[in-house]
């Protein structure tokens, strides 16, 4: 009776139900069926739009409640995305393309040819600064994403047409990337070069952010299936939209015209028509750019400025980065380059114009040769295949590996390394953090040259494998043509080695020391032992696998280790 | 409404319907130039609570004061068809002096009346002049060409200023839709993968690919075991249809076969006259019925006493270990911690790493990789491995820019029906009678 009182007392105290899925995750998320329905957009369109906008699908932290009890996987967006996205004035757009093509078709079916002209003549075309805009309100933002617009820029540069995109898609991120290239000449703002087996991997210094772009190799593109160039194509419009504006602001902060122009006049009539004249030189890198005052852009850029008073603990790695980054603008200052055909060439002259030298090459290769082979001032010459006798006095054979590895390490190497026929010297990765034992050479036998390996006599379980056969068949060939180059180089590499030998201190151990140590030792063993005994059954197996495989790795640790002993005492 | 000037003869009011084009085309001789001023007019007047704004002559528009680019910008109308339609308007002189002019307090009609959005005709002005732009209007998107600090900037400080005084609070930040993951957009392959690598790198590469082909490998062992344990059989189920199906097929090919087939046939003969016994039932400790209460009280009570036993001396042993406790407590206070901190780490990688969007994991593709045998010895000879376009589309995948996405084969929903058309059917009939 008390508690039936006390309910008909306080009935307004009662709260209401509180219905499942109102609030919290479910609310805030929306699937993406639901937003097509919502924005009425097909699903291209609608991943068209995200992709322009920046808009990403999420993971919801509880998949059940977002999807109302419910555990099927759905793509999932933030409602306010979504809610967001319906602002958008390109959206009208894709609607209005939607019609169009519709009225096309339409009259494609019936014949009507004339207004189908009329029809492509007027086809609803989007603007997209807006969006770059609000998407980069500063400068500083866009240079944050200039990796990926430049990755996509470069491998659209280089498709062929028969790939589905339209050649006019080609043709403006083969000429965006090459007034990057351009600028990055002008600005020496490379730091770094790695040729990987996968393609060309730089970074330079734009304003101070470091941007790492990819370039594949010239006959490097494979058919991927599993791409979706629809998808890729509105990647690269957003990008190439993006990147014509960052263009424009680098080259006005070096004073040069944008749209860039050629400071000089060009003769196109052994290459191109007039009309292609612009784009084919400027493509060659090798022409410098009017500035913005009229007249060629001046040389060198304005050095970073020194601030010595920093924090002690960055300031020694901050300084020696810019010291490095200095050397590197003035490494090829005074060096003539000229490069062979079979090197690649584009690459090649990039790289030697941002460090300060000046490059050309046969004409035949193709336009923006600036001096003939025989040119006595050239002082190196790149070169890919085994030379015969036929050698200019006065000047420097290389392979191009030479100039990559110069740029990483800041500093010229010497020419005798990359002597052509010759395996060069390991590329490392200028990427990749190498700890300071190897820079002080204890871990030699890490860092041998993959080709020391082979000029040493093979060892017995080298023989063993299939491959080790056709490697001494190759150094055949090389010895046939330069034995007395690959000799030296080799008695040199030696001699630097045997330079840089570690001194291995003698352990001078007391002998009742010894003793003791040996007690613990048992000891210890004794205690592991029982140990292992105390292992349950399951974990026991596992155990014994992980200690076999500890073995095995101990094992094969010490065999490098005798390798490199023994090599040693060779050399 | 519309409010006669003192000074102008008041028109006189046409009574007619504007139904009729006819109707219309009088009317428009008359007041043709008066009709379209005075329907925005009362729009502006009605919108902006009987507050204007003189923006000058229409023919001044180019020669607009700082000041009034201000309010321009003010007001909102960035377009120049908008400011055009707006700066031409003088209604505002025609209003008198006094109580016309004072504000009206907005009814609710007139409140829904404003929110609707503006006149057509300005709307799609506007909208035109947006358009008309095809390229950009200028490649200075970021304003780099350096200019004196405008006025509009202070204005905008002294908005965020006043808002911050009168808040108490710092004014939210924008957020912009930035990627929170933290891969970089072009990974840098790794040492190894150079086209002329050292032999630590190289060897490390090798290491971490035959590492990850061990995994797989582990992997489909362990699940060809599981198969085998709960299903046995259907693990090698392939191999085993591959045999069965050769030993059907050379069955009587080889005259063995035949000599021992009479003895094998022969059937077990079932006995099912009498049902089997089922197994005997186990006999429970407990008794059959329900213990009495007093049972349940007494065993109740005998526990209680032994739990508070129990108590009593873990009370007196644990005042003797009182360091070793404390010892302890701490220990699982640390716990607690690293587990807090493992949670919290858990939650940042999960929070930067790759999110699990849709039906398919992110699966980090293998890294490509050359064999010994396989390194050119020069750039010339090297032939390239793996591609960067798939590279790129892994890379927005594993910042979860995209969602992975399997290509699907396809397929018919309803297959093809065939049937002939009965017109057909009874030609061919009656051809073949």
């Amino acid at each position: 009776t008390s508690s039936a009182a006390s309910l008909q007392a306080a009935p307004s105290k009662m709260t209401k139900m509180k219905k499942k899925f109102t609030r919290g995750e479910a609310t805030t998320f929306i699937s993406r069926k639901q937003a097509l329905k919502r924005l009425q957009l097909s699903l291209n369109d609608f991943r068209r739009l995200c992709i322009l906008k920046g808009v990403y699908p999420q993971e919801p932290v509880n998949r059940r409640r977002v999807n109302k009890g419910s555990s099927t996987p759905k793509v999932y967006y933030h409602l306010k995305d979504i809610q967001f996205l319906g602002h958008e004035r390109v959206m009208q757009k894709l609607r209005d393309i939607k019609a169009h093509l519709k009225k096309a078709k339409r009259a494609k079916e019936r014949g009507e040819m004339h207004t189908v002209d009329r029809l492509q003549r007027n086809f609803p075309a989007y603007t997209l600064d807006h969006i770059i805009r609000e998407r980069y309100p500063a400068f500083e933002d866009a240079v944050r994403d200039l990796d990926d617009c430049l990755c996509l820029c470069f491998l659209f540069s280089r498709l062929p047409k028969e790939r589905g995109v339209p050649v006019e898609q080609i043709r403006l991120s083969a000429r965006l990337t090459v007034q990057f290239l351009h600028w990055v000449i002008a600005a020496r703002a490379l730091r770094k070069v790695f040729v990987s087996i996968k393609g060309y991997y730089f970074e330079a210094d734009v304003n101070g952010v470091s941007v790492v772009w990819s370039v594949p190799h010239q006959l490097g593109l494979h058919d991927p299936a599993d791409v979706d160039f629809k998808i890729l194509r509105t990647f690269n419009d957003f990008y190439t939209t993006m990147l014509g504006f960052v263009n424009y602001r680098l080259y006005s902060s070096l004073g040069l015209a944008y749209p860039p122009a050629l400071a000089n006049e060009v003769d196109p009539s052994d290459y191109c028509q007039t009309g292609e004249a612009h784009e084919e030189f400027m493509a060659s890198l090798n022409q410098p750019l009017l500035s913005r005052r009229g007249g060629e852009a001046e040389g060198n850029p304005a050095e970073p400025d020194d601030f010595p008073d920093e924090e002690a603990e960055g300031a020694e790695a901050a300084s020696a980065a810019r010291r490095k980054a200095r050397a590197q603008q003035r490494l090829f200052n005074g060096c003539r380059f000229f490069l062979n055909r079979e090197t690649p060439r584009q690459i090649l002259c990039f790289v030697i114009r941002s460090c300060g030298g000046e490059v050309s090459w046969s004409p035949l290769s193709g336009p923006g040769s600036r001096y003939p082979e025989s040119d006595q001032r050239v002082t190196h010459q790149i070169v890919d295949r085994p030379l015969g006798d036929s050698r200019l006095s006065g000047r420097a054979y290389v392979q191009p590996q030479w100039v990559f590895d110069c740029v990483n390490s800041g500093s010229l190497l010497p020419t005798g390394d990359f002597a052509p026929g010759l395996p060069p010297p390991p590329h490392l990765s200028p990427f990749a953090a190498y700890s300071a034992d190897d820079a002080d050479g204890g871990d030699e036998a890490a860092q041998l040259p993959y080709s020391a390996t082979r000029s040493a006599p093979p060892d017995p379980v080298e023989l063993r494998r299939p491959s080790a056969a056709a490697e001494l068949e190759e150094e055949d060939d090389y010895e046939a043509e330069d034995a007395a180059k690959r000799e030296t180089a080799a008695a040199d590499a030696a001699q630097v080695g045997k330079q840089q030998k570690k001194q291995k201190k003698p352990s001078v151990v007391a002998e009742g020391t010894q003793r003791r140590t040996q007690d613990a030792k048992q000891a210890a063993a004794e205690e592991r032992r029982l140990r292992e005994m105390m292992l349950p059954k399951k974990h026991k197996q596992l155990y014994k696998k992980m200690v076999f495989s500890r073995k095995r790795q101990a094992r094969e640790s010490a065999q490098l280790a005798e390798k490199k002993q023994k090599r040693q005492r060779t050399a | 409404l519309f409010q006669a000037d003192p000074a102008k003869p008041a028109a006189k009011r046409l009574r007619l319907s504007r139904n009729k084009k006819k109707t219309w085309r009088k009317l428009s001789r008359d007041v043709d130039n008066l009709l379209p001023e005075q329907t925005t007019a009362e729009l502006i007047r009605r919108r902006s609570g009987g507050f204007f704004i003189d923006v000058g002559e229409p023919g001044q528009r180019r020669r607009q004061s700082r000041q009034q680019q201000q309010q321009a910008k003010v007001e909102g109308s960035g377009s120049s068809a908008t400011s055009r339609i707006l700066s031409g308007l003088r209604c505002h002189e025609s209003l008198p002096s006094g109580a016309a002019s004072a504000p009206v307090a907005e009814s609710k009609r007139q409140k829904k009346f404003n929110s609707r959005p503006l006149d057509r005709l300005v709307k799609h002005a506007a909208a035109a002049d947006q358009d008309k732009a095809a390229g950009p209007q200028t490649m200075d998107l970021w304003g780099s060409d350096p200019k004196p600090e405008s006025s509009a900037d202070t204005d905008i400080k002294d908005l965020v200023l006043h808002q911050m005084r009168c808040t108490r609070q710092a004014p939210v930040k924008r957020r912009f839709r930035t990627g929170t993951s933290s891969a970089p957009a072009c990974p840098v392959p790794q040492p190894g993968a150079s086209y002329n690598p050292s032999l630590a790198d190289h060897e490390a590469m090798l290491a971490a690919a035959t590492q990850s082909e061990l995994v797989k490998e582990s992997r489909a062992k362990r699940l060809h075991g599981q198969m085998e344990r709960h299903f046995p059989g259907t693990a090698g189920a392939a191999a085993a249809l591959a045999a069965a199906n050769d030993k059907e097929m050379a069955a009587g090919l080889f005259e063995s076969d035949s000599e021992g087939e009479g003895d094998d046939i022969v059937d077990k003969e079932v006995d099912d006259s009498t049902p089997s016994e089922p197994p005997p039932v186990a006999k429970s400790d407990q008794p059959a019925g329900r213990t009495s209460s007093k049972q349940n009280a007494e065993v109740r009570r005998q526990r209680a006493q032994a739990a508070e036993l129990k108590r009593r001396k873990r009370q007196s042993v644990d005042l003797d270990r009182l360091t070793e406790l404390s010892r302890q407590v701490g220990r699982s206070l640390a716990a607690g911690d690293r587990q807090r901190q493992a949670r919290l780490a858990k939650r940042r990688e999960r929070a930067s790493g790759t999110k699990r969007l849709g039906r398919h994991r992110f699966e980090e593709p293998e890294a490509e990789f050359k064999l010994a045998d396989e390194l050119a010895p020069s750039l010339r000879q090297l032939r390239p491995e793996g591609d960067l376009f798939v590279d790129a589309v892994k890379s927005y995948q594993r910042r979860s820019m995209l969602e992975p996405r399997s290509r699907t084969a396809w397929r018919r929903k309803y297959p093809h029906k065939r049937y002939r058309k009965k017109g057909l059917e009874a030609s061919a009939d009656g051809e073949a009678k």
